[in-house]
């Protein structure tokens, strides 16, 4: 118990503060946009109606995917923007005006405002009208084999507007041949399932937990979901069923400054389509993320330098993917196996002792996403997901601080489906449970969080 | 227990009805046969060729007003790619080829990845648009035989046939797919359409190896003006052929490598091959002073370029007929309006008036026997001008080129794309044999044009704006024109020797007057060809 204390004075208070950051993010990732990956700039192009390329839009099917592989081109030798007509302008917009409400439980509150010492766990609920963030995309072939994707995103808060750039490439296609492509700059990973283009837009449905998990207490910043700053050498069938990606990054999580390390991430992925008879494609796919992160860094009066990180130290995820199907049934499983360095895991500069019995986190993720294409123009959506501790950093953490259950559930219609425009009425609940409650004076992982989502919206693209 | 075994037969009894209802509807062979259901490539037809082909399959989607070339119409059932005979329906694997394969240059693509099961019934479900599928009975393949050995003696060959056949008048004399009729060229449903250019490199309408060239030009690509040569070149030619246009693409193929030995191998045989495309134009150039033609064959072609007969004329001499003939024929353009082979064309020049006599129906054959007066040196009386002049059914079988494959073929097609779209991409062979026997005039007409299908045909008027012996001029007017929505094209008189501009179809003569109209106010000297009474207007705003 008094170590628990010794300890837990130290590690709960930096514990706290992590958590509270990571609320901060979550806050501002889930009211921000969802990045827009349906490009009906694409679909005016070569006047192909949206569920061409998507299964339910974003989401790419087999040929969207072949698409997207191909540098953003059909292979019809009408790729290259010299054949369009000069009126022509590749760029797509999206928004989603919504309503939604978000409740979360067991939340530190003050009982008289402004007195934290009256505060006590209880549940905040928020909702009103809303509008996702505006990504205005542009993204198409400069010349025949050579793409590219700007993708600066309009965030709306209370102060006001600010952009960042979601991603921002270009890509070599085709070098040799279809199974080299080198990609440079600001990019999605080559995720099997992205989640730039799924289908769930609410504040806890709209990311994948296992993509952005981190245990409580650890200082690293990788998320499997964020875009990454690098390049990527490419490769794949003439039908995309085979594919591959080896990506070399830098150790920054896609921040556009520079690196907090001298050091490098490397990703790799590969999937492989067959088909299964009438019950249609059927794809699985493995991946690896080998990182590192800095510990602390060259510091000049106290001041940490920036871009001058050391003490780097290895984390890894890896773990398969799929994307099965059963006549109008989509499954999309996943799992992950994550481990941090210890150092990482404790927040612990690695010029520093660790504390006593500390040890590198790690845990497995998972979930099964399912769709129902009732037609191409209405999807039902269903996720669960799940991720389980197996080893906590610090030896007096509960087991199954950080565990984390979600559900989710929705669907999409889109009444609007051109070669122009589309637009789809979502509607979705999302519901995720969490061990570990920021509550004063402990971390209680026996009081968990709920935190729900309720989202009414209109996604629509042009 | 009861119950339960009720609830058995009663899921095994709707099992059963369903897949009674689930009844094949197709049946693509190849490594594995897939059966193809129409009631699944219901769903795939919506969510991936709407856009382009239309709820009712008949190529009238929401985009189809912005693709060039159009969507294929299902509803005729009439398809490019086939490994059945002209105007044949084509199998299930020609259709499921062509859905994996997609059309280069055009907005269909390769769905190759779509599923094979997924293109089965994607094909099934087209089959539904048309009551041919259902009428018909499956068409015989066309037999391939087994590629000869690639030589220079084949090549040599196919180069021969190339000329012979006269390929080069659309595909050009180096394939770029530019000869003197590409611009001409329209598909079944007068949507104009580019021959293919063999310089590009890219792969075919219809497959990329050498059967699959070898079966393009054996069974044509109904509904455009490709047809079939089945009929008339011999398996092996046609593999000489195959061999040679395989050295007009910039590819590394053995084709090329062959030819580019035999060429380096011998230099003087290489140098003295005649060039591919038309014949020498010794006659046209005005600048050089070399007009071979006597006059009369001049106004005929100059006036008329689907004269039945102008390609028969004889050539006269040059070096003695040459002054005398180009100031008769300058003499009878001004008479007959054209305003010179080069003036006409150019609104600016134009101010250089034609006769005033010139200007009816009534003073035309007047003026042209004053024509011959003058230059002494026309031959043929005003009536035979007149024939010649108007000549688009006024042709004859008779008058035919021996050789000339695009008239043959149309006779045994039937073709006539322009005048009768649709009974070229639809007819039966029976319907052919029979056009063969009984080929209309339109087509005779044709035969003795450049351009296969006569622009006079089917009872259409066009309006001609100018005669130019460079091509480039014609080219400048009929952009210039097309820029101004002027339907302009350009063909060629039979020997190549001018290059008309022509507007139109029109359907009526009030339509092509009041074009008339609009032209001469713009300062050309147009009139109109008359297809039935053979007759030339003469601009009359």
């Amino acid at each position: 118990m008094n170590t628990q204390h010794s300890s837990g004075g130290w590690g709960l208070r930096f514990v706290r503060s992590i958590l509270t950051c990571a609320a901060l993010v979550v806050v501002v990732v889930f009211t921000s946009s969802q990045p827009a990956l349906a490009i009906p700039a694409f679909a005016r192009k070569y006047a192909l109606p949206c569920s061409a390329c998507h299964t339910a839009w974003p989401e790419l099917n087999s040929f969207g995917q072949a698409f997207r592989d191909n540098g953003y081109q059909l292979g019809n030798d009408h790729d290259s923007p010299i054949y369009q007509d000069s009126g022509y302008f590749p760029i797509a917009i999206r928004t989603q005006p919504n309503w939604h409400r978000e409740s979360t439980s067991n939340q530190p509150i003050d009982a008289v405002p402004g007195d934290p010492t009256t505060t006590y766990g209880g549940k905040v609920t928020q909702h009103g009208f809303d509008i996702g963030g505006i990504d205005i995309w542009l993204a198409g072939t400069l010349y025949k084999n050579i793409s590219f994707s700007v993708l600066p995103t309009a965030n709306l808060d209370a102060n006001g507007i600010n952009f960042e750039f979601e991603n921002a490439f270009f890509r070599f296609d085709n070098v040799k041949s279809r199974w080299l492509n080198v990609k440079v700059g600001k990019f999605e990973l080559d995720n099997m399932i992205s989640e730039k283009r799924f289908l769930f837009l609410s504040g806890n449905g709209g990311s994948y937990q296992s993509y952005h998990f981190v245990p409580l207490g650890d200082s690293n910043d990788f998320a499997l979901g964020d875009n990454q700053l690098g390049v990527e050498l490419s490769g794949h069938s003439v039908n995309s069923y085979t594919r591959y990606g080896v990506a070399v990054l830098t150790s920054n999580s896609g921040t556009p400054t520079l690196p907090t390390a001298r050091s490098y991430d490397t990703y790799l992925t590969f999937s492989q389509g067959f088909e299964a008879g009438r019950l249609g494609l059927q794809r699985l796919g493995a991946y690896a993320y080998v990182g590192q992160r800095p510990t602390y860094s060259l510091t000049s009066g106290g001041t940490a330098i920036s871009g001058t990180g050391l003490g780097t130290k290895p984390f890894y995820r890896v773990g398969f993917s799929g994307d099965l199907n059963a006549g109008k049934f989509e499954f999309l499983p996943f799992f992950m196996h994550g481990w941090d360095n210890v150092y990482l895991g404790t927040s612990t500069p690695a010029n520093q002792a660790l504390p006593d019995g500390a040890q590198a986190p790690s845990w497995n993720g998972g979930f099964i996403e399912t769709h129902y294409h009732l037609t191409p123009q209405f999807v039902l959506t269903q996720r669960d997901e799940i991720i389980r501790m197996s080893k906590q950093a610090l030896p007096d953490n509960p087991t199954n601080l950080g565990n984390i259950n979600a559900y989710s559930v929705g669907y999409r219609w889109y009444p609007i489906m051109f070669s122009r425009a589309g637009l789809a009425f979502h509607n979705e609940y999302s519901l995720v449970k969490t061990y570990g409650s920021p509550l004063t004076g402990a971390f209680s992982s026996s009081v968990p969080v709920w935190s729900s989502s309720a989202y009414v919206g209109l996604d629509f693209a042009f | 227990m009861k119950l339960k075994i009720s609830a058995l037969t009663f899921a095994f009894i709707l099992l059963a009805a369903a897949t009674a209802c689930f009844a094949q509807d197709t049946l693509i062979h190849g490594p594995k046969e897939l059966m193809g259901h129409a009631a699944s490539g219901g769903q795939l037809y919506r969510r991936y060729c709407v856009g382009c082909h239309g709820p009712a399959g008949d190529g009238n989607g929401e985009n189809a007003i912005w693709i060039d070339p159009k969507p294929r119409d299902f509803t005729t059932a009439v398809f490019k790619c086939r490994s059945t005979p002209t105007g044949m329906l084509p199998t299930d694997d020609d259709l499921f080829q062509a859905i994996g394969r997609g059309f280069v240059n055009t907005n269909m693509p390769a769905w190759i990845p779509l599923t094979n099961h997924d293109r089965a019934d994607l094909v099934a479900y087209i089959k539904t648009f048309s009551p041919r599928w259902k009428d018909e009975p499956p068409a015989k393949l066309i037999s391939i035989p087994a590629e000869p050995a690639v030589t220079s003696t084949s090549i040599m060959k196919g180069r021969e046939l190339y000329q012979k056949m006269e390929c080069w008048k659309c595909h050009g004399s180096q394939g770029h797919g530019d000869g003197p009729s590409a611009a001409t060229l329209t598909d079944s449903k007068d949507n104009p359409l580019r021959p293919y250019n063999f310089a590009i490199g890219s792969r075919f309408k219809c497959g990329q190896s050498n059967e699959d060239l070898y079966r393009i030009f054996m069974t044509g690509l109904d509904g455009t003006p490709m047809p079939s040569f089945a009929d008339d070149i011999k398996p092996e030619d046609a593999w000489d052929l195959v061999h040679f246009l395989r050295t007009l693409q910039p590819m590394r193929t053995l084709e090329t490598r062959v030819w580019k030995d035999w060429t380096a191998a011998h230099p003087e045989e290489a140098k003295a091959l005649k060039p591919l495309g038309p014949a020498p134009i010794a006659q046209a150039d005005d600048e050089a002073g070399t007009v071979k033609q006597s006059t009369q064959q001049i106004a005929a072609q100059a006036s008329n370029p689907s004269s039945g007969s102008a390609g028969a004329a004889p050539v006269g001499d040059p070096l003695t007929e040459k002054s005398k003939v180009k100031d008769s024929f300058v003499a009878l353009e001004n008479q007959l309006g054209l305003a010179g082979a080069s003036t006409q064309a150019a609104p600016q020049s134009s101010n250089t008036a034609a006769p005033e006599a010139a200007k009816t129906n009534a003073t035309r054959p007047s003026a042209a026997a004053q024509a011959d007066d003058q230059a002494g040196t026309v031959k043929q009386s005003t009536q035979q001008i007149d024939a010649l002049a108007s000549s688009s059914s006024s042709g004859s079988s008779a008058a035919l080129p021996v050789g000339d494959a695009f008239a043959q073929k149309s006779k045994v097609e039937g073709a006539s794309p322009q005048a009768a779209p649709q009974s070229s991409s639809t007819a039966t062979p029976k319907t052919s044999k029979a056009n063969a026997a009984t080929p209309p005039a339109s087509e005779a007409s044709a035969a003795d044009t450049t351009v296969r299908k006569s622009p006079l045909s089917g009872g259409a008027l066009f309006v001609q704006v100018g005669a130019f012996t460079k091509e480039a001029n014609a080219g400048k007017l009929a952009e210039s024109l097309r820029q101004e929505n002027f339907p302009a094209f350009i063909i060629t008189s039979k020997d190549g020797a001018y290059y008309l501009v022509h507007v139109g179809p029109y359907p009526d003569e009030k339509s092509a007057r009041i074009a008339l109209g609009e032209l001469g106010r713009a300062g050309f000297k147009p009139f109109i060809l008359y297809p039935d009474t053979g007759g030339i207007a003469q601009a009359g705003n």
